[in-house]
């Protein structure tokens, strides 16, 4: 054969090193096997456990299975590779380069990871922390990486002419490059998601925890991390009953408290008869104050005399020429004494204030504007407060009515209306249960309950061993379902209008994009501080300020609102991606259909319903594939908003592994998250036929 | 005719106050954060909110305040904060050594999936398919054994190591959808040539994805800045290590017992700004790059 072909002949000396490489290989495969072999027989977790099981666990959990594998597959291929190249096999040769290539890159890598780690670490640490530099590892990889390097050039240089059995063809050739562009991307996945996917399965088998110490003893406890988690019963309550085997039952009463209001005739309450307005100058507005003193001339010469006293008392001597300029708040005049400006604050009560007429018209001055200032005196003068407390029990008739268990007073609403607020005694029959740790007994001695549902009139309580993670669950799919309803619901609105052409179009999409490209933190944290609870919350104050709501709500803080408040701040940041993905779909759809079906009289609700979603269908289905994975797997939002209070099940996660420190529970928890995910995506891809590639 | 020209403008003012709502609903918070950081921090607690600053100040970015219990003037605002900057910092490195990982080893396999026939090119592509929907929680604790045992946990390097299990799936999965764009002369122009594949991709295919690659560039650096769970996760012991998120979590302000709601809102100013400006100057490619990946998919 080397006749025909115009290869020059390699020499006997680089047919020499072609068989040192073979050599190597050989060497290589059996070297990666020894090794393996002899670091697990001198593991001491391994060679010392006591029984069978424990062996096999320790194995798993110090090496796993990817990595037996792996060594044993390339300690065979290698040797394989070995024959294949004795026998001078020239694809063999280029899968041989590609090895050697990688295991020289990958030395090369680990020598910088681990001399970037150290230099990082040790930036900002007291000398004596430190950590030192592994020189027999790094030795070790150097010398590695040497070898192989040197072995991958002179295969570069050599490979074809020393290795001529066989012929490469395009294909074969194709295939390598393929896989020496792949070897990065699957050792990456390999070391960061199929081994710790890998370790999170040994791991929920394990009771593993990182609040020990190092050698702490793992025990291989089977599947009782899921039984712990997973347990769950559904228990019907019994009622208690009486002699007759009747349900007891027993009367509760509920307060409801309603807003009402009542009318009042100012003139009727006595309290306000001039004799007896016995208040000071500071429970009136200053417009009160300063148009009595403008039409009033008799209370003008009164505080005069007033101020002047007052000015006396204080400089106990002679006060020159007072002139009064004007009233401010708190009872403050403004008066100019001999020409200089002054303040002055009288304390002087309004009836004290001789020849002032407080019956009749001034009186009305009073009520005119001072509806701040009535409400003060009711709230400082007893005397008006029993009174009005009296016309209003009253109108209540609240001692001849049971029903009616407190009535107060709120303020005055406008001169002839109170507000009251009426608490109300509503009593309902309620029939006794009993305790259900009593009724089930020592059986629910780990459980504690989940949630208690009625139906039809039986009470059911669900109960799990971990009623924390049920919740989570129940948050979580609470949180996906509303969530992504929203999100379609609007998303569709918000591209259908998108849709359309108009100036400014453009301009458009890049603002929608801008929720979606905040951080989802940020975004928590920015309606962290609009959802407060006072009106400096964006949220409260819009409400309040178009009357939607009387206070401001604790939105993050009541546990009726919190859910909806996170799901809120989800709709906001998704939904405009949401928009953004139907858009690109609806731009799809060709335009003439619509006109056609315009021609045919179809209006544009039918054209929506019988065109346009069949139509993006399979966008829709993607698009609510990618959002229900994302919101069941929620963390940002929850945890920034609401921590420990109100958990979806990647928090729950989180927190059992950090802070318990509990790897072994966690990890059964993230597989249990996984299977439920890998539900609901087979569900959806049949519901909704989503055609995969 | 009348009636319809009415119709018409009825139409028109309907729609144009639906792109209003629109926006104000998509904007509006995060104008209220721009005006919000440039608010005195007493002007930001006292109700009723104001929606533009009564008085503009700077010093939630850059200025002084007085301390009332150590009686003494302190720095004040994001940038004088030192645990925010180093988040940032942070944050920059570990996005941007993740984009370049992402970007070189995930267009090597894009194109080896994308353009070249080999066995188990149909397993990778699913692998990596299942990959970028895979749940990041449910190996959360085999992650944090990891990198436990590889001695990173609690640095940076613990966050370079694992962000690749998120942007280089998505990475691989944009670049075949583009690779596969292109046209197939290409390459027999090339092989006729002479080059060999690994030449036909990097000095003919590879030019021609660019701009691709700057959209899955952008948007792995976009995920790797806004990633929260690794970060609170894997630096939780170690505050030097925070990335922007966690320290925006965790943001403390300049003066002692005083929790701040001008200066974090700066923050978040700062944080978004540059991802915002991104996307305005790029926004055509990212929506491409989003529906070649959720959309074809």
């Amino acid at each position: 054969m080397s006749e025909t072909t115009i290869k020059s002949v390699a020499s006997e000396q680089d047919r020499l090193i072609g068989n040192i490489i073979a050599a190597l290989f050989a060497i290589l495969g059996i070297g990666i096997i020894g090794v393996f072999i002899y670091s697990v027989l001198n593991n001491p977790d391994i060679s010392e456990a006591d029984t069978f099981n424990t062996t096999i666990l320790n194995f798993l959990d110090s090496y796993g299975l990817i990595i037996p594998f792996l060594v044993f597959g390339l300690g065979i291929g290698f040797v394989y590779y070995s024959v294949k190249l004795f026998q001078r096999d020239i694809i063999t040769s280029g899968w041989a380069q590609l090895t050697m290539f990688w295991t020289m890159v990958f030395s090369i890598i680990i020598i910088f990871v681990h001399i970037f780690q150290i230099v990082t670490t040790n930036i900002s640490v007291a000398a004596e922390d430190r950590l030192p530099l592994n020189f027999t590892l790094i030795i070790g990889l150097v010398v590695l990486g040497a070898v192989t390097g040197a072995v991958w050039w002179w295969l570069t240089k050599n490979r074809d002419l020393v290795y001529d059995n066989g012929e490469e063809t395009i294909a074969s050739r194709e295939s390598l490059v393929a896989w020496n562009l792949l070897i990065p991307t699957v050792v990456i996945l390999i070391l960061v998601a199929a081994r710790p996917l890998e370790r999170t399965f040994i791991g929920s088998l394990t009771d593993r925890t990182f609040a020990g110490s190092q050698d702490e003893v793992v025990q291989f406890v089977g599947v009782q991390n899921y039984t712990r988690l997973l347990s769950f019963r559904l228990d019907q309550v019994d009622c208690v009953r009486d002699e007759a085997d009747e349900c007891t039952t027993r009367i509760v009463q509920n307060e409801v408290e309603t807003d009402e209001s009542v009318e009042i005739d100012l003139d009727s309450i006595e309290a306000l008869e001039p004799a007896t307005l016995d208040v000071g100058l500071d429970f009136f507005q200053v417009d009160t104050l300063n148009r009595l003193l403008e039409e009033n001339e008799s209370f003008a010469t009164a505080l005069t005399a007033a101020v002047e006293s007052t000015l006396a008392e204080e400089s106990e001597g002679e006060v020159g020429a007072v002139e009064i300029v004007s009233m401010l708040e708190g009872g403050v005049v403004e008066v100019t004494v001999d020409g200089e400006t002054q303040e002055v604050t009288v304390t002087d009560r309004l009836s004290t204030f001789e020849g002032l007429d407080l019956s009749g018209e001034d009186l009305n001055y009073v009520d005119d504007v001072s509806l701040g200032g009535l409400n003060t005196y009711r709230i400082r003068n007893p005397v008006l407060r029993n009174e009005l407390s009296a016309i209003v029990e009253t109108e209540f008739n609240v001692e001849n009515d049971d029903t009616i268990d407190d009535v107060s007073v709120a303020g005055f609403n406008s001169f002839d209306t109170i507000d009251v607020t009426v608490t109300r005694l509503e009593s309902s029959e309620e029939t006794v249960y009993q305790n259900i740790r009593e009724q089930v007994g020592e059986a629910y001695q780990n459980y504690s309950r989940v949630s208690t549902i009625n139906l039809f009139g039986n009470r059911y309580i669900l109960s799990a061993r971990d009623a924390a993670f049920y919740i989570a669950v129940g948050n979580t799919l609470f949180f996906t379902f509303f969530a992504v309803l929203a999100e379609l619901v609007l998303g569709m609105i918000i591209a259908m209008v998108v849709n359309s052409k108009f100036p400014g179009q453009g301009l458009m999409r890049a603002a929608m994009l801008v929720p979606w490209a905040i951080p989802t933190v940020v975004s928590a944290k920015l309606w962290e501080y609009m959802l407060i609870d006072n009106r400096t919350g964006l949220i409260n104050d819009i409400l309040v300020r178009f009357n939607l709501i009387d206070r401001p709500i604790a939105w993050l803080a009541d546990s009726s609102t919190q859910i909806w408040s996170l799901i809120f701040v989800d709709v906001w940041k998704t939904t405009p991606f949401m928009a953004l993905l139907l858009l690109a779909g609806l731009q799809t759809i060709p335009k003439d259909i619509y006109e056609a079906a315009d021609v045919d009289g179809a209006g544009p609700v039918r054209q929506f319903f019988s065109m346009t979603l069949p139509l993006l269908r399979p966008t829709i289905a993607v698009a609510l594939v990618f959002r229900t994975l994302d919101s069941i797997r929620a963390f940002d939002v929850f945890q920034v908003l609401l921590g420990r209070q109100l958990q979806s099940m990647a928090t729950y996660n989180q927190f059992v592994l950090v802070e318990q420190q509990q790897f072994g529970y966690a990890s059964a928890i993230g597989v249990t998250i996984f299977i439920i995910i890998l539900i609901f995506t087979v569900i959806y891809v049949r519901a909704l036929g989503v055609e995969t590639d | 005719m009348y009636e319809n020209q009415y119709v018409k403008i009825a139409r028109q003012v309907g729609f144009w106050i639906l792109i209003v709502l629109i926006l104000l609903f998509t904007l509006f918070p995060f104008y209220w954060a721009v005006a919000g950081s440039f608010k005195s921090e007493s002007e930001i607690k006292s109700p009723p909110a104001t929606y533009f600053p009564n008085r503009v100040v700077f010093n939630n970015y850059w200025g002084e305040a007085t301390d009332p219990i150590l009686n003494q003037t302190v720095d004040r605002g994001v940038f004088r904060n030192l645990s925010f900057m180093r988040g940032l910092f942070n944050s920059a490195l570990v996005s941007s050594i993740t984009v370049v990982i992402s970007l070189v080893v995930g267009s090597f396999a894009a194109y080896a999936i994308g353009r070249l026939k080999f066995r188990g090119r149909t397993l990778m592509l699913y692998l990596v398919l299942a990959m970028t929907m895979f749940p990041l929680i449910s190996i959360l604790s085999g992650l944090f054994t990891i990198t436990r045992e590889l001695g990173v946990f609690g640095s940076l390097s613990a966050l370079i190591i694992t962000y690749p299990i998120f942007t280089l799936p998505f990475t691989v999965w944009v670049l075949v959808s583009f690779f596969r764009g292109l046209p197939g002369e290409l390459e027999q122009a090339a092989l006729v040539d002479g080059a060999t594949p690994f030449q036909t991709f990097y000095m003919v295919l590879l030019p021609l994805t660019a701009p691709a690659l700057v959209t899955t560039g952008l948007l792995a650096f976009i995920g790797a800045w806004n990633e929260y769970l690794l970060a609170v996760t894997f630096t939780v012991i170690n505050e030097e290590a925070f990335t922007v998120p966690v320290a925006i979590v965790n943001f403390s302000g300049s003066i002692s017992r005083e929790e701040p709601i001008a200066e974090p809102l700066a923050a978040t100013v700062i944080v978004t700004l540059p991802l915002v400006f991104l996307v305005l100057i790029f926004q055509r490619r990212i929506i491409q790059g989003l529906t070649a990946g959720a959309v074809k998919g």
